[in-house]
């Protein structure tokens, strides 16, 4: 900042301060995201990440990294509850393309279809969506292999039908080779409440820190600008 | 970018209430008989948003021995055809029948059972065979004799089945049109089935939703310090 008749005065840790006001505030944001998200089946943890130049750019230094490890299984007993035992995501058919989703509650719709909670079909590894041939009439025969093969018992026959096999793709959607994949429990999100509520205190502590700076510093302005106003 | 904690603190607020509100339905139909689980299950779409559907849950609950010989379990897939008043076709699980005024075996709650079958008076013993026929012997020492059939339907997505209440469903789109269980062997005399709900998976339920709503709201009440912290920037 310069003032009239060629007096500069260092600004810059005002600046610096509210910075770091919005970048806690951003980080916050994205806790926010995660504690709302918890318990959601197949939700994934954003990790906040502050970069370097947080301090000249602000909030647009956060960053965020996703955390891909499984996260806690809850048994349901439910045969179209499926869950994938390492990363990789099961591939839907949605509206505009392929999408990849961790969340593995499916049910059967009247055609026969594997869809997921939003009405959308279930892609098997052929690239086409998982139909069964016949409606069956106790869900307790379907069976899941471990490599993602979907049977179905015949009761009259006494024998499995092959009805699809589940794909699992990579997050840049490549096809995931040794696939393990359970039936009858529901991935209930990797996100822990005690560590996300925990991560909101530092947050706040900073975000008064950078408060009490910038109010310091601005005390410091004033006065020297009164002091200068003086003439002394 | 801080309006958004807050209203998406409180949208999740207000729907794990709803979610409790869809628990707790399932809690107090713990004892009604054949009651079948709706689950109100949460899920994310492309955009991160919070939305809901309801999942029923169509699996077999538990079946019951009893002492009246009017108490039928289907031990299997499939439901019982019931007339309503207004005429109207509904379906149920619930065997606990009754014979009324007219005669005609009906559900507790009045429904006539199929297009009618009428029970003479005076009769000695019923017998409802596995496949749902409906035999009676007159006399001891007399032949059975069939006096109707209960029709057992099934839908290819009974999930998807429509509360009617009285403990009757009706079909919807999503669940298909009633289609005939041939020859079924699973129709059980002196049986009720219970709910399908399990006890400890709605507790659990029932915690998890009050976490996340708690830890919304203490979202919201550090959001608000820091709003008024902002505001008051020059102490």
């Amino acid at each position: 900042m310069k003032l009239h008749g060629g007096i500069s005065i260092a600004d810059d840790g005002l600046n610096i301060s509210v910075r770091g006001m919005h970048t806690q505030m951003k980080m916050m944001d994205i806790i926010s995201r995660n504690i709302t998200n918890f318990s959601m089946p197949g939700a994934q943890r954003e990790i906040p990440i502050m970069t370097s130049f947080c301090e000249y750019i602000g909030s647009h230094g956060v960053n965020t990294i996703k955390d891909t490890q499984p996260g806690r299984m809850r048994q349901t007993g439910n045969p179209l509850d499926f869950i994938i035992n390492h990363s990789g995501y099961f591939q839907i058919k949605g509206q505009h393309g392929v999408k990849l989703t961790r969340d593995g509650r499916f049910e059967i719709d009247k055609d026969g279809y594997l869809i997921n909670l939003n009405k959308e079909k279930v892609l098997g590894s052929d690239g086409e969506p998982i139909q069964f041939h016949y409606i069956p009439g106790n869900l307790k025969d379907i069976t899941l292999d471990e490599d993602g093969t979907i049977n179905l018992y015949n009761k009259s026959y006494n024998r499995k039908e092959f009805v699809g096999r589940l794909s699992v793709a990579s997050e840049d959607g490549t096809p995931v080779q040794d696939v393990k994949v359970i039936q009858g429990f529901v991935e209930d999100g990797n996100i822990n409440l005690m560590n996300e509520t925990f991560a909101l205190l530092p947050l706040r502590r900073n975000f008064e820190a950078s408060r009490q700076s910038f109010i310091i510093l601005n005390e410091q302005t004033n006065k020297l600008i009164q002091m200068l106003g003086r003439g002394q | 970018m801080f309006h958004e904690i807050v209203k998406r603190a409180t949208t999740n607020a207000t729907t794990q209430f709803q979610k409790l509100g869809y628990v707790s339905t399932n809690l107090v139909n713990y004892s009604t008989p054949a009651y079948k689980v709706k689950d109100f299950e949460l899920f994310l779409d492309e955009a991160g948003r919070i939305k809901g559907t309801l999942r029923g849950d169509a699996s077999k609950g538990a079946i019951e021995l009893s002492k009246n010989p009017l108490d039928v379990a289907i031990d299997g897939p499939g439901y019982f055809v019931v007339t309503k008043h207004d005429g109207s076709t509904a379906y149920t699980r619930d065997g606990r029948f009754i014979v009324n005024a007219r005669g005609y075996l009906s559900t507790l709650t009045g429904e006539i059972i199929g297009s009618g079958i009428k029970v003479p008076v005076n009769y000695f013993k019923l017998y409802f065979e596995p496949d749902g026929t409906v035999n009676i012997k007159i006399k001891e020492e007399d032949d059975k004799r069939a006096i109707g059939k209960l029709n057992i339907v099934n839908f290819p997505s009974p999930g998807n089945l429509k509360d009617a209440g009285k403990n009757l469903v009706v079909p919807t789109e999503a669940s298909g049109s009633p289609q005939t269980v041939e020859n079924p062997s699973y129709i059980k005399q002196y049986a009720t089935e219970t709910s399908n709900m399990n006890f400890f998976e709605t507790m659990s339920q029932i915690l998890r939703t009050n976490s996340s709503f708690i830890s919304s709201m203490k979202l919201v009440k550090y959001t608000d310090q820091i709003y008024r912290q902002s505001i008051n920037l020059r102490q």
